[in-house]
């Protein structure tokens, strides 16, 4: 589903209203100036509050820091069993700074 | 990574910590905990504000909100 989403939105299975948000994050992301009433009516109309709005317009915002802050500063990428080693400690402890704990877990 | 300084500061911070421990038991260190590091209060704060956007109270499911995240680095043709 994350590949679909990510190839293709429009042929992804996820719903209608998915759709549209995915969408906005496209103009907020590549066009962010553009975004206007009109944009929010019709999101708001597939269903979307404004909470909603203001975290997925906030995500999106973080992660164009973290892309800057990681390009900017040439982080490399990491080796894919990295990805799921740091994938699975998300998973347990979210993003905050984890117990000091034996990284070879 | 290109900033050197930033790569090899020593830091006492969380961030640190744990790029100490990776390498005393030899294991790979990610080079995004070197930006955390740098600066123990900015890296740590962020860490803090990252998680409550992520994983704090909204409508969006976690899952969806990773997934927002995914497309907008994606976007970006960012790898991270």
């Amino acid at each position: 589903m994350v590949k679909a989403v990510l190839e293709d939105v429009a042929t992804a299975p996820i719903s209608e209203a998915e759709k549209t948000l995915f969408a906005f994050v496209d103009t907020l992301n590549h066009r962010a100036a553009q975004v206007g009433r009109e944009d929010i009516a019709r999101l708001k109309d597939a269903g979307w509050t404004d909470e909603a709005l203001f975290d997925t317009v906030t995500v999106c915002a973080l992660f164009n820091f973290y892309n800057r802050w990681i390009d900017g500063t040439g982080v490399q990428d990491m080796p894919a069993e990295m990805y799921q080693r740091s994938g699975q400690r998300m998973a347990a402890t979210g993003y905050a700074p984890p117990p000091p704990a034996k990284p070879e877990e | 990574m290109h900033l050197k300084d930033v790569e090899d500061r020593e830091s006492d911070g969380h961030y640190g910590r744990l790029i100490r421990m990776a390498r005393e038991v030899g294991s790979p260190v990610p080079q995004i905990w070197h930006l955390f590091a740098y600066k123990p209060r900015l890296g740590e704060a962020l860490s803090r504000f990252t998680h409550e956007v992520m994983r704090g109270p909204s409508p969006l499911s976690p899952g969806l909100r990773e997934l927002i995240a995914a497309y907008t680095s994606r976007g970006n043709q960012c790898l991270f």
